[in-house]
C-alpha cells in the first residue's frame, strides 16, 4: 500500500468539526479551510525505533482489559462449565453470571457483548498494526517479527471468538465505515471454517516469523516461536488433525527448551512466571506504574476477607481429583486453610471454596493494590503440550507414546502411572487428565464441547444444556439491532 | 510494555451539518412600554447531523460510537415572551416576565436506512431508538401490563398454539405485553414511548423593588419530557434501593403491581419509565439596602443584606433524585444512579466603600 493512502486516512479532520460546532448554516467553499496539522503520517510510526513495537505492544495490552479477560471471560468460559459457579453472595449476579452458570442467558446477556467488543477491538489493533509495519522504515527482520507477532495476537482473539460464537465477521483489515462493501463484510458472518483457516494461516505465519527465544529480558513474554507451534497444535486439536497435533506437540518437546516444573503449585506464583514450562502468557505488571489484568484475580478471590468471590470450584471439581493428587490442594483454596505465604483463610466465607491459581501474595510477593495485580494469566503451558501429544497418539492407535507422555504429567502431580491402552478408556483418561491438570484456566467449557460431550457432562451436572443451542453461544443481540438483522443469530436463540 | 494505537474510529467523509432556519417573528411594546413581548415561530431543518452514533463491535472503536453525518432532524414550534414593567409610585416598582415555547423534534431520515439503537443502561439492555417519524431518542421499551399476581393469571397467558408467551417468567414476574400479536415475546413488541426532549418549556420571573427591600424570583420548567428511571430497574450490590420495594410482589402481597424481588436483568419496560414534567424555582432572592443617613456615620456609601435561595423547590411526578438528566442526543434521560441537585442558602452583604 503506497503512503499516499494511508496519510489519506489519518487525516484528522477535527480542526472541520470544532468550526462547525460554533457556526449553523454556513457550507460556503471558503471555510473549507485544509487542515494545518496532519497527524500521523506513515512514517510517524517509524520515528524511533520503540514506536513500531509501541504498535504491536498495544496488541498485546487489550488483554489486560477488564473486558477481555475478567469478569465476562470467567462467566463464558468458566462458571458456564461444571469445574466452577457463580460464587459471591445469591444476590451478587454480576448481571448475568447466575445465567451463565444455570444456561438461562439470553443474547443480550452483558458477557457476550463484552466479549465480542473486546475481542473484536484486539483484531482491530492487529490489523492497525498490520497495515502500518509494512510501510516502516526498519530493518525486515524486526518488520516480520512484529508481523508475526501481531498475527499470533489476531489468531488468540479470534480463537477466543470462534470457540464462542461459531463463525464471525472475517476481519483482517482495517475497516472503513463510509465503505459500502466493508460495513457489509463486518455484518455477515463467515463459516467457522474461514476462521478457522484465517487462525491457521496467522499461525503459521507467526509460526515461521518468530524467534524460540528472545535475548533481551525487555522482550519476555512477547509470543514465540514455540507459543505459535503450540496454539497451532490446539487449534488442530479442535479440528482433530491428530496427526498435525501430534508433528507439532513433537516439534516442542524436541526444542529441549521446555519441561515441567517440578512443584505445580509454584505455577501460579510470582516465581513461577515465565518459567520453563510457560510457554505463552499475558504478561501483568505489579509496580507503578502498575498495569495488570483488571481485577482479575481480586474478583475471585475469598469474600468476605480478600475480594468478591466470584468463579468458585464446584464438588463435582473437587470430586475429580484422584486421593493423593497434589494439584487439588494447589487449584482449591479451603476455608480455614493457611496459604503458603502464611494468610490464614476465614473458616466461614459464603462460598465453599475459592480459586487458588487467582491467589496473589501482599507480602511475599510483588504487590501494589488488588486491582492491577502482577498475576500473569497462562494461557499455553507445557503440560498442556504433553496432553495433546498423549490425546493425538491415543487418537493415531499409538498408546505406548500417549501413555508416556500422559504419565509425565501424573508423575508431576505425585500420581501412579495409568496402564491402560483401551483407546476408548484411554480417551477418557486423557480428557480426565486435563480437566484436572488445566482446571480454572479456561478450557473446560470449549474442551467439553469439542469433545463432543458437552450436553451430556451438563445435563449429567443437573444444568439444562440444550444441545443444538448451547453449543454456541448467542451473537449478542446489539451487534444485530446495528447491522439491521443482517448478522444472523445462532440457532435456537 | 507501552503500547500505542489507533482506536477512535473516523468518518473520513465527514461533512458540515447544515441548518436551514425559518423564522417568523414579531415584537412590541404596549401601554407605554409596560407591556413589551416577542412571539416566534421557527422551523429548523438540520441536514447531515452530526451524531456519535453506534458504530459495530469489529470496527474496534473503544467507547463504540463515532461522529459521522447521521440523520435529518426538524425542529418546529413556537416561542411566546411577555414582560410587565410597571412603577406604582416612587416607592414600589414590579416586574412580571413569562416565557413559553413548545417545540416538535422529529427524525426527517436517517442516513443508512438503520434505525438507530442507543441509550445502554450498562446492563446489556438498551432503551432508545431513532427513526424517521420519531423524535430523536425517542424510548422504545416493552410495554408491560401489570405483574403476574397469580399462578393462574401466568398459566393463563398463552398464545393461540396454547404455549406460553412469556416462558421464562414466574409469578411477580412483569407481564410483557405481545403489542404486534404474533405469540412472542421479541423485539417486535416494543413501541416508542416518547422522549426526554420535552414538548413545552415554561419559564417565569417576578421580581418588585418597595423603598429599602427588593425581591426576585424566577424558574422554569419542562412539560411533555420521559425518564427513564434505571436506578428503579437494577442496582448493583450494597446500594439503596427505593423504598417502594418493600411493597413489592412476593407470595404474601400477591396484589402488588411491584415486580418481584429477582436477580435478573430486568428488560427495558414501560414499567420503568415516568413522566419527566417538572417545574423548578431556581432562584430566590430578599434583599435589604440599609438606610443612607445610617451609613453616612460609618463612611459606608452603600450597604445591602440579603438572602438567596438557589434550586429550592422542584415540583415533579418523578420517583428519582432529579428530572434533568442530558447526555448525548440519544442516550440523554436515562437515570442511572445521578446525584440529586443540591439546593444553596446564602446570606450575604455587598459593601461599598
Amino acid at each position: 500500500m503506497d503512503n499516499k493512502k494511508i496519510m489519506k486516512k489519518y487525516i484528522v479532520k477535527g480542526l472541520a468539526v470544532a468550526v462547525l460546532a460554533m457556526g449553523g448554516a454556513c457550507s460556503d467553499s471558503f471555510l473549507d479551510v485544509e487542515p494545518h496539522a496532519e497527524m500521523l503520517p506513515a512514517d510517524y510510526f517509524s520515528k524511533d525505533e520503540n514506536v513500531p513495537v509501541e504498535v504491536v505492544n498495544s496488541i498485546y495490552n487489550k488483554m489486560l482489559d477488564w473486558n477481555q479477560h475478567s469478569f465476562s471471560w470467567m462467566g463464558v468460559s468458566s462458571i458456564s462449565s461444571d469445574d466452577a459457579d457463580k460464587g459471591s453472595d445469591p444476590g451478587d449476579t454480576g448481571a448475568d453470571k447466575h445465567q451463565l452458570d444455570d444456561w438461562t442467558f439470553s443474547a443480550d446477556a452483558i458477557s457476550f457483548k463484552e466479549l465480542w467488543e473486546s475481542n473484536y477491538g484486539g483484531i482491530a489493533r492487529a490489523n492497525q498494526a498490520l497495515l502500518i509495519i509494512p510501510d516502516m522504515t526498519i530493518e525486515e527482520d524486526l518488520k516480520k517479527r512484529l508481523e508475526g507477532e501481531s498475527r499470533f495476537l489476531r489468531a488468540y482473539y479470534y480463537w477466543n471468538l470462534v470457540r464462542m460464537f461459531g463463525g464471525v465477521p472475517k476481519i483482517d483489515k482495517v475497516p472503513d465505515p463510509s465503505n459500502e462493501e466493508d460495513v457489509i463484510n463486518g455484518r455477515t458472518r463467515a463459516t467457522e471454517e474461514e476462521i478457522y483457516d484465517l487462525i491457521k494461516g496467522d499461525l503459521q505465519f507467526a509460526y515461521e516469523s518468530l524467534p524460540q527465544v528472545y535475548n533481551s529480558d525487555a522482550d519476555l513474554g512477547r509470543a514465540t516461536k514455540g507459543a505459535a507451534a503450540t496454539f497451532l497444535a490446539k487449534v488442530n486439536l479442535y479440528q482433530k488433525n491428530f496427526g498435525e497435533v501430534r508433528r507439532l506437540t513433537d516439534e516442542v518437546i524436541g526444542y529441549g527448551i521446555y519441561g515441567l516444573v517440578d512443584d505445580y503449585a509454584t505455577i501460579w506464583r510470582e516465581v513461577g512466571e515465565n518459567s520453563k514450562e510457560s510457554i505463552f502468557e499475558v504478561q501483568a505488571r505489579g509496580v507503578t506504574p502498575a498495569k495488570g489484568i483488571a481485577g482479575y484475580a481480586v474478583s475471585q478471590m475469598v469474600r468476605n476477607q480478600l475480594g468478591w468471590g466470584i468463579n468458585t470450584p464446584t464438588q463435582s471439581l473437587l470430586d475429580a481429583y484422584e486421593p493423593g493428587d497434589v494439584r487439588r490442594d494447589a487449584t482449591i483454596i479451603f476455608p480455614g486453610e493457611t496459604m503458603w505465604d502464611g494468610v490464614n483463610i476465614i473458616a466461614n466465607p459464603p462460598n465453599p471454596w475459592y480459586n487458588e491459581k487467582a491467589y496473589f501474595s501482599k507480602t511475599l510477593e510483588t504487590f501494589e493494590g488488588d486491582w492491577e495485580t502482577n498475576k500473569n494469566l497462562r494461557i499455553f503451558r507445557y503440560a498442556e503440550v504433553l496432553l495433546m501429544k498423549a490425546e493425538a497418539e491415543n487418537e493415531l492407535s499409538n498408546p505406548t507414546d500417549a501413555l508416556k507422555a500422559l504419565n509425565e504429567v501424573r508423575l508431576r502431580a505425585k500420581l501412579g502411572k495409568v496402564t491402560e491402552t483401551n483407546q476408548d478408556a484411554l480417551r477418557l483418561l486423557i480428557w480426565k487428565e486435563r480437566r484436572v491438570e488445566l482446571a480454572f484456566e479456561h478450557d473446560r467449557m470449549f474442551d467439553l464441547r469439542r469433545q463432543g460431550r458437552a450436553g451430556d457432562v451438563m445435563r449429567a451436572h443437573g444444568k439444562d444444556y440444550v444441545d443444538g443451542k448451547h453449543d454456541l453461544f448467542p451473537i449478542p443481540q446489539r451487534q444485530i439491532e446495528l447491522s439491521d438483522g443482517l448478522l444472523k443469530q445462532n440457532p435456537n436463540y | 510494555m507501552n503500547g500505542g494505537t489507533i482506536q477512535d474510529v473516523k468518518d473520513p467523509n465527514l461533512q458540515w451539518e447544515v441548518t436551514t432556519e425559518t423564522d417568523l417573528g414579531v415584537e412590541f411594546n404596549l401601554f407605554g412600554n409596560k407591556l413589551s413581548g416577542e412571539f416566534d415561530y421557527y422551523k429548523k431543518t438540520t441536514t447531515d447531523a452530526l451524531i456519535n452514533a453506534p458504530i459495530d463491535a469489529i470496527y474496534g472503536d473503544p467507547n463504540g460510537v463515532f461522529l459521522t453525518n447521521k440523520a435529518d432532524v426538524l425542529n418546529k414550534g413556537f416561542e411566546v415572551v411577555l414582560n410587565w414593567n410597571d412603577r406604582i409610585n416612587q416607592d414600589f416598582n414590579y416586574n412580571i416576565g413569562f416565557t413559553v415555547s413548545r417545540n416538535k423534534n422529529s427524525i426527517d431520515n436517517v442516513s443508512d436506512g438503520i434505525p438507530i439503537v442507543s441509550g445502554s443502561l450498562n446492563n446489556g439492555q438498551v432503551t432508545t431508538r431513532t427513526e424517521v417519524g420519531q423524535p430523536i431518542g425517542a424510548f422504545w421499551l416493552y410495554q408491560t401490563d401489570g405483574v403476574f399476581n397469580t399462578q393462574e393469571e401466568l398459566d393463563g397467558y398463552v398464545n393461540e398454539a396454547g404455549n406460553p408467551i412469556q416462558p421464562d417468567a414466574i409469578t411477580g414476574d412483569l407481564k410483557l405485553v405481545d403489542t404486534n400479536g404474533d405469540g412472542i415475546i421479541d423485539e417486535e413488541d416494543r413501541v416508542y414511548c416518547g422522549s426526554y426532549n420535552p414538548k413545552m418549556m415554561i419559564g417565569l420571573n417576578l421580581g418588585f423593588t418597595y423603598k429599602n427591600l427588593d425581591f426576585t424570583v424566577d424558574g422554569y420548567g419542562n412539560f411533555g419530557n420521559k425518564i427513564y428511571n434505571g436506578k428503579k430497574a437494577q442496582v448493583w450490590g450494597g446500594e439503596n434501593i427505593e423504598a417502594a420495594l418493600a411493597g413489592r410482589w412476593t407470595a404474601d402481597n400477591p396484589n402488588s403491581n411491584i415486580p418481584r424481588a429477582s436477580n435478573n436483568v430486568p428488560v427495558a419496560s414501560d414499567y420503568y419509565l415516568e413522566d419527566g414534567d417538572y417545574f423548578r424555582i431556581n432562584n430566590i432572592t430578599l434583599g435589604y439596602t440599609l438606610p443612607k443617613d445610617w451609613m453616612e456615620a460609618v463612611k459606608i456609601e452603600r450597604c445591602r443584606v440579603y438572602f438567596s435561595a438557589r434550586n429550592a423547590i422542584t415540583w415533579m411526578n418523578y420517583s428519582g433524585y432529579t428530572p434533568e438528566l442530558p447526555k448525548g442526543s440519544l442516550d440523554s434521560g436515562i437515570e442511572l444512579g445521578a446525584y440529586p441537585q443540591t439546593a444553596s442558602y446564602f446570606v450575604g452583604l455587598n459593601v461599598n466603600f
